[in-house]
């Protein structure tokens, strides 16, 4: 997951400054702390990254990046990822998470030639974009 | 055994002189700086080659970032097939965090064993340089995470071959400029160095076979042109002091000759007054004598009244009184041939020989000799009259010292010596002892005192040869040897003289 946020890019104004946050929340399943504080101590360059976990009664979730793993209500991931969807935020479905199609990225898993899946359409509604060095390694369709 | 010659740059001619020194500053200098072109050349090198290097292994680690994150071999594959078109880069590699090996790709394709690096090796930036290869390692992170490394092994084959090329253009640079040093310095040597040497001969000759009519032509620099002037000034400047100091010591000379031989005409002149003064006295008080005796006899005479014997003695008065008018005018003749010289003038010896011998007539017939005048004698360039009176002077006196000759001979000879003419006589008399023979010149010197004369002939043969700065000498054999005189009078000039020599 922090690895694939060096290669996206955000449009501009959506941080403060260059050393802003890339605030990282999530749905579904709580990840192990290890994961946790792994992505705690991951930076993408300058930023450092606040991980937390989405409340329930947030329709619209304050962040950057929305992680949506595996034991997530399929509704609730459809209705987040549709409130989001043309808002700068970087949608990741775990490959097991139902209701999570309409992501800008799902993970197939480890093993996998080609780990990710690119959703362009979804990415383009976001305004987000990708690395030229990533986009080698990502499934790419378009919705 | 002689030791060998050490040979020195001071001691070598300028000409090689300067082609050594241009050829060692070119060859000094242009190796210095080809040396230090080299290394420039090669240090640069170096340094792009550092830079290519670090500037191939940052990109190869920018773009492995994506392969190393997500494990993509082949994607880190395709980025090092980017080092074919690398002709430096030997061998590249990507590894892990650990130093294991994601991939590598040998350029050549040559397969060899993969590096092995410690994970602490791959951490920061490295540059190693072997005998052989430059070995680069750069880092691959994402972000604060350190992924691995990429590990390029650059072939130095290109830094040889240029050094190689480098070191083969300096050192023909440095041939060619040898070559143009050399033709540099003989240009400069025809320009400088030969008028320079031609300066060294020619001031090597000054005072020799040439004396001081060395000249050098003023060619060369400007400095060279005002040496060689100077040269030839100095030269000139010395030419003509030493041309009027010879003359100066000529004349000197002269004078100091002249002078000499004023003193030694002088000495013979004193010693021939004082013989002079004891003669006169003596052979003057002679007749005296003999007349004051006779007077006194004469007185005696006529007091007997015997005046046949007075008579006689009167008459050997008479004779006295003769003899002593001879010596007086012989002495008047001698006196005036040393003061008065006439006009000279170009005479056929001949003629003044016969001349001569006319006034001799009755003496040579008188005694019978047989006298030869030379035919084809040289001219002379005389005082005619002294010289007729030399000659009379030299036949009387062979024709009266004939002795008891039955076939009595005189003969009368000349040739032409330079510019003076020889004349002999010679007789077939009495002869002359050696010891005598330059005494027979004297005044009153008379070898035979029976002999008739007053003994002044050959003292004024004397005096008239030297008058026309001539000498008179005799040679004889000895008594009744016979005897030849010679004496040298002036030649006239050759154009003058047409009588064969």
């Amino acid at each position: 997951m922090v690895r694939l946020l060096h290669f996206v890019r955000w449009p501009d104004g959506v941080f403060g400054t260059s050393t802003s946050p890339i605030r990282l929340g999530y749905v579904g399943a709580k990840p192990d702390e290890s994961q946790i504080a792994i992505l705690r101590a991951g930076r993408v360059r300058t930023r450092p990254i606040v991980v937390f976990a989405v409340e329930a009664d947030q329709d619209k979730p304050d962040c950057h990046v929305l992680a949506i793993w595996a034991g997530v209500d399929p509704d609730r991931a459809s209705s987040l990822i549709a409130a989001l969807e043309d808002e700068p935020v970087l949608t990741v479905a775990h490959w097991a998470a139902p209701g999570a199609r309409d992501a800008v990225v799902r993970f197939l898993g480890a093993g996998e030639r080609r780990p990710f899946v690119l959703d362009e359409a979804a990415a383009k509604r976001a305004g987000l974009g990708f690395s030229s060095h990533v986009l080698e390694f990502v499934k790419r369709e378009d919705s | 055994m002689s030791s060998p010659r050490r040979i020195t740059v001071a001691g070598m001619p300028l000409r090689l002189q300067m082609i050594l020194i241009a050829a060692l500053v070119s060859t000094v200098a242009l190796g210095a700086s080809g040396l230090g072109f080299v290394w420039y050349e090669m240090e640069q090198a170096r340094r792009m080659l550092t830079s290519h290097v670090e500037l191939l292994a940052s990109t190869i680690a920018h773009h492995s970032r994506a392969a190393l994150a997500f494990d993509d071999r082949e994607a880190a594959e395709n980025t090092l097939r980017f080092l074919n078109s690398q002709m430096s880069v030997r061998r590249g590699c990507v590894l892990r965090e650990s130093g294991e090996v994601f991939v590598c790709h040998r350029v050549d394709g040559v397969e060899d064993e993969a590096p092995e690096l410690a994970a602490a090796d791959l951490v920061e930036r490295s540059i190693e340089w072997r005998p052989d290869a430059v070995v680069h390692i750069e880092p691959v992170r994402l972000g604060a995470e350190h992924l691995g490394a990429v590990y390029l092994e650059s072939d130095l084959s290109e830094i040889a071959r240029r050094r190689e090329a480098m070191f083969m253009f300096a050192g023909a640079v440095l041939l060619f400029s040898l070559v143009g040093a050399i033709a540099f310095s003989a240009g400069l040597q025809r320009r400088v160095v030969e008028p320079i040497s031609e300066l060294v001969s020619a001031a090597g000759a000054v005072g020799g076979d040439s004396g001081y009519d060395v000249r050098v032509e003023s060619r060369g620099p400007v400095e060279v042109r005002v040496l060689m002037d100077s040269f030839n000034e100095m030269v000139s400047q010395i030419d003509k002091r030493d041309r009027e100091l010879v003359g100066e010591i000529g004349e000197r000379r002269r004078i100091q000759a002249e002078r000499e031989k004023l003193i030694r005409e002088l000495e013979r002149r004193n010693d021939e007054m004082e013989r002079f003064n004891y003669t006169v006295s003596h052979d003057l008080k002679a007749p005296l004598v003999t007349i004051k005796g006779f007077l006194g006899l004469v007185s005696q005479d006529l007091e007997r009244g015997e005046l046949e014997t007075a008579r006689n003695d009167m008459q050997q008065i008479g004779k006295a009184a003769e003899r002593m008018y001879d010596l007086l005018d012989d002495l008047l003749e001698l006196s005036r041939i040393g003061r008065v010289i006439h006009e000279p003038e170009t005479v056929p010896l001949r003629e003044i020989a016969l001349e001569a011998l006319e006034t001799l007539t009755r003496v040579v017939e008188e005694k019978g000799v047989r006298v030869d005048i030379a035919e084809g004698m040289p001219a002379v360039h005389v005082d005619r009259m002294r010289a007729c009176e030399l000659l009379q002077n030299l036949l009387e006196n062979a024709i009266r010292f004939m002795g008891d000759q039955p076939e009595p001979r005189v003969e009368l000879g000349a040739r032409r010596e330079g510019d003076r003419v020889i004349v002999h006589v010679r007789d077939n008399g009495i002869g002359i002892d050696p010891k005598y023979h330059e005494t027979v010149f004297g005044l009153f010197d008379r070898l035979d005192t029976g002999a008739e004369g007053t003994g002044i002939g050959l003292a004024l043969v004397r005096r008239i040869a030297e008058a026309h700065d001539g000498r008179v000498w005799v040679e004889s054999e000895g008594a009744g040897q016979g005897c030849t005189f010679y004496v040298s009078l002036p030649a006239p000039p050759l154009a003058t003289d047409t009588t064969p020599a």
